[in-house]
């Protein structure tokens, strides 16, 4: 596996689990729990981080070539 | 009246296009369950996010978020949005390389023992039947809702339009009706946020409102440790679940097939995010203490749109029910004929093998249809404890198998056998446990604990295992 995703991999798990921490459903931030935000910012981080590991995969097999 | 005449209109474009594709798949398994692995990478995403934003994502997620507020509800599709880095990372490219139809085949590959060969279609044809149920209650609802139609008239009908063009068009005339429909889901759910952030002057102007009124709609459940499930189970479904992975086959190359996950996976955020963050406030400020959570989405949408849009709205619903329905369908089918039966079949003339697929397809469509006319409370929940045994009895087996290189038989059969019997187990002991646990939570590391004490202990694989899982990886 390739490092970039393996530490992407890595990365997400470690937010995920971050997310889960008890303290995170308590504390509110607009009337909705930090968990909830972190939740939302996974919806709309993950699909950016793929296609920019996708992206530089294809940039490095580019440059390999050359 | 415009509104029905709009959806019969729909309904037979469905039936048209599974016709005309018959012609060209009936007497091909490569053409029926994979589309003669040609689709591109754009057509490919849009068939992903509808057949991934079911009715119950559409309809569901909205009445989830009314009930169980917004966090719970944001874990739960944050979990299946999280499922496609490691379907896109971990399997989709290995199973693609492989070059078969179903994710059974790939276990069958690497684990190849009678139960799997058994166990594995079983447990698809239960998972996914359920879900389907669920999307055709989303259908009659929605058809009950805002067309006035009786439920049950509305999911017959239904059940019979899509079963009709998927048992003749397999996989092109799921493809191609499927891109329709992604389309007109993202334009419903994109014109539905701006109409309705327009009339509220911002786009969360309801939701800090909803917030302040309803303060548990920003909490998470007290008490519940559910939403840690909903969130486990989607993000190891999507990796495994067949109708995904039938899609990973029907790409025309590996790297085609990651890329139509990420533009689908980045459309379904967005959609989801419009759907809790803008439609539910709005839902539950204007319409407070339904009965039935899974009616707001379709109230919102009949307050606030004129009655053309009505109907655009009432089409794209089934169009959401109708591409994850058919995709479904078209999975069980490949675990009954091409799975369960694909080896007494294979003896058979092509003609036979079509006949038994066709039979096969509307036995399983009348079957769903029985169960949906008495159908569950809260789609959300009902169909992601289906998706959950897939998750349970599949995750480890199949991404261990491709990554893990003491992964040996005994390993894949434990894993497998141990996930799905722990998490029906305890879904169905629930209540009378001594603690409160969530299935999936107790099923997948128990899973995992089997396939690495098997794993350790038991006879490693034949050298030839390895190298043709290392062919998998494109070494």
């Amino acid at each position: 596996m390739p490092r970039r995703e393996r530490w992407a991999l890595v990365g997400l798990a470690a937010f995920s689990a971050a997310a889960f921490w008890p303290a995170f459903g308590r504390i509110e931030l607009g009337g909705i729990a930090l968990f909830g935000w972190f939740m939302a910012a996974l919806l709309a981080g993950c699909p950016v981080l793929l296609l920019s590991l996708l992206h530089a995969e294809r940039r490095a097999r580019r440059g390999g070539r050359s | 009246m415009i509104e029905r005449w709009l959806v019969l209109a729909y309904l037979a474009v469905c039936v048209v296009v599974g016709v005309v594709a018959s012609r060209r798949v009936l007497d091909s398994p490569d053409e029926y369950w994979v589309a003669g692995r040609r689709v591109g990478t754009w057509v490919n995403a849009l068939a992903i996010l509808a057949a991934l934003a079911s009715g119950g994502s559409l309809v569901g997620v909205v009445g989830l978020a009314y009930r169980d507020g917004i966090p719970a509800t944001l874990a739960l599709f944050a979990g299946a949005v999280l499922g496609f880095p490691l379907a896109t990372i971990l399997v989709a490219g290995p199973l693609r390389r492989l070059g078969k139809f179903t994710i059974t085949d790939f276990l069958a590959f690497r684990y190849p023992h009678p139960v799997v060969r058994t166990l594995v279609p079983s447990l698809i044809v239960v998972s996914l039947t359920v879900y389907m149920v669920s999307q055709m209650k989303a259908a009659g609802l929605t058809a009950e809702t805002l067309l006035g139609i009786d439920y049950r008239t509305a999911i017959t009908w239904a059940t019979i339009v899509f079963v009709l063009y998927v048992s003749f068009g397999g996989m092109v005339a799921v493809t191609v009706t499927d891109v329709f429909q992604g389309a007109l889901l993202f334009g419903l759910m994109g014109a539905a946020s701006v109409v309705l952030a327009l009339g509220a002057g911002s786009p969360f102007a309801a939701l800090g409102e909803a917030a302040r009124a309803v303060p548990a709609f920003g909490e998470l459940p007290a008490g519940s440790s559910a939403y840690l499930g909903y969130f486990l189970i989607w993000a190891t479904a999507i990796p495994v679940i067949p109708h995904i992975v039938m899609r990973v086959s029907t790409a025309k190359d590996p790297d085609s097939a990651r890329l139509s996950l990420n533009l689908a996976t980045a459309g379904y955020g967005v959609m989801i995010l419009a759907a809790i963050l803008i439609i539910a406030p709005v839902g539950l400020l204007e319409f407070p203490g339904l009965a039935d959570p899974d009616e707001v989405f379709l109230r919102v949408v009949g307050e606030h749109f004129p009655p053309l849009l009505r109907g655009v709205a009432v089409a794209a619903v089934l169009a959401a029910v109708m591409s994850t329905t058919d995709a479904f369908l078209l999975a069980v089918s490949s675990a009954v004929t091409h799975d369960l039966l694909g080896g007494v079949l294979a003896r058979r003339s092509p003609r036979a093998q079509a006949l038994v697929r066709l039979a096969a397809t509307w036995v399983v469509g009348a079957a769903a249809l029985v169960w949906a006319w008495s159908p569950p409370e809260l789609l959300s929940r009902f169909y992601t404890a289906g998706v959950g045994l897939l998750s349970a009895g599949l995750f480890v087996p199949v991404v261990f198998g491709l990554w893990w290189r003491r992964a040996n038989l005994a390993g894949g059969v434990a894993a497998l056998v141990v996930g799905s019997g722990v998490y029906v187990g305890v879904l169905a002991l629930g209540a009378a446990l001594p603690v409160r646990v969530e299935p999936i939570v107790a099923a997948l590391p128990l899973s995992l604990l089997a396939m690495v004490w098997f794993g350790l202990r038991g006879r490693a694989d034949a050298p030839e295992m390895d190298e043709a899982v290392s062919r998998l990886h494109g070494r």
